[in-house]
């Protein structure tokens, strides 16, 4: 954060981040890191030491990391935005994006459920699922299939999660003069709506499900020179939660009448598991297919 | 912070691991599951492929080893493994170490073993 300028104030922002650390540890770390800025600061200033540290939040969820602690920590650290959306805790700041990303294709890791999605509590490794159905190797694809990736694939990507997040919108303003003032906000395991709350929470709190983390990430991956695996991973992470708001969107104005159009939970779940897959399998064969082109090597076709 | 005794003898392995599949390299290129397959014939180097392929990922960024697609007889082309110059380097050394250790634990032992 840019607005940080003295060593204290970046020590207390870490400390913000560390909240609920055992305090042993979040005592050392940071004594660690204000005898480390200070030593830089001698030779560089202190606006370069702390500039060089980047953003608080950030190098809190370092320490937290490597201390083992970093699962318990995305819902608390930082002053970014962040709380809860519908229940379940929500993260949606820049750079859990990247952390959550590198989750989503790990092919190496042979665990397909990993602890946490995109803040909301689970996530889906989707290279460990495409490694377990013999669709490519554990070491095939690495950052060098992510570059390969063509340009207008990556522009396609970038443009799910944004069209999905519209629709929301589009559905909403479409339908909402016919909608009744209130609307289900919840669905019991029948699939029949046992709870309602106003059109505007629950439209509005729906949409900025989709459109809330769109808006703060894509201003920074669309930045000239971002990785295109970053890019390509935080189109991954933002298209899971705008089929979730597009999804649960179109079940409400279903049932806004009051009746049960059945429970399409789990295809709402179905459409949040296959599109990322597909985000992230097709794209990346693309990649695979370049790098082997330019190894002069080819598929010999079969399995091994 | 201490580490705990799951955790050091896992730093334990992972170090001899390393130094397995560098000393398997050293006598040619090999692709993943070969390592995989190849280990798994030394008994107490047998690993799950989810322990070697981040492995293999992490020698590979620090530029000790080297990666080159090559065809395969029967589907797609596979990742072959070879050690890079700072790779022969490094095996150099932790052979060096490696020797030096177990040769200090051994003596260790043996007198131990005398009393």
């Amino acid at each position: 954060m840019s607005s940080i300028t003295t060593i204290d104030a970046y020590v207390a922002a870490v400390r913000t981040g560390l909240t609920g650390l055992r305090a042993s540890d979040r005592d050392e770390a940071l004594a660690e890191l204000e005898s480390l800025l200070h030593e830089v600061a001698e030779r560089a200033g202190t606006a370069a030491a702390v500039a060089a540290l980047g953003d608080p939040g950030e190098y809190a969820a370092g320490i937290r990391e490597a201390l083992g602690t970093a699962p318990l920590s995305e819902a608390e650290a930082g002053p970014q935005p962040q709380g809860r959306l519908l229940g379940m805790p929500y993260d949606f700041r820049g750079a859990s994006v990247d952390r959550i990303g590198n989750r989503l294709w790990n092919t190496e890791d042979p665990r397909i459920f990993m602890p946490r999605l995109f803040g909301l509590g689970w996530t889906v490794n989707f290279g460990a699922l495409a490694v377990k159905l013999h669709l490519i190797r554990p070491d095939d694809t690495g950052d060098e299939s992510f570059e390969r990736i063509p340009a207008a694939t990556i522009g396609v990507l970038l443009a799910v999660p944004l069209v999905i997040a519209l629709a929301a919108v589009v559905l909403v303003a479409l339908a909402w003069a016919e909608l009744p003032a209130e609307v289900p906000f919840h669905w019991g395991v029948s699939g029949a709506p046992d709870d309602w709350a106003s059109k505007q929470l629950a439209f509005g709190l729906l949409l900025a499900l989709g459109v809330v983390p769109i808006a703060i990430t894509y201003p920074r991956i669309l930045r000239r020179g971002t990785p295109a695996r970053s890019r390509v991973l935080s189109a991954v992470a933002l298209a899971l939660p705008a089929v979730l708001s597009l999804g649960v969107v179109m079940m409400t104005i279903a049932d806004a009448d009051g009746g049960s159009s059945g429970n399409k939970v789990l295809f709402i779940l179905l459409a949040a598991l296959v599109l990322p897959f597909l985000m992230l399998y097709i794209p990346l064969r693309f990649g695979l297919r370049a790098e082997w082109r330019e190894s002069r090597v080819y598929d010999q076709g079969g399995r091994t | 912070m201490a580490p705990d005794n799951d955790s050091r003898v896992s730093q334990f392995r992972k170090g001899a691991l390393e130094l397995g599949i560098l000393a398997l390299l050293d006598r040619g290129e090999l692709y993943g599951v070969e390592i995989v397959d190849r280990l798994a014939e030394h008994s107490g180097l047998e690993a799950s492929a989810g322990t070697i392929y981040p492995l293999l990922s992490r020698l590979k960024k620090a530029g000790v080893v080297d990666t080159t697609w090559r065809e395969s007889p029967v589907g797609p082309p596979r990742k072959y493994y070879q050690l890079s110059e700072a790779g022969r380097r490094e095996l150099a050394g932790m052979t060096r170490s490696w020797r030096d250790l177990s040769a200090t634990l051994d003596s260790l032992l043996a007198e131990g073993a005398d009393r």
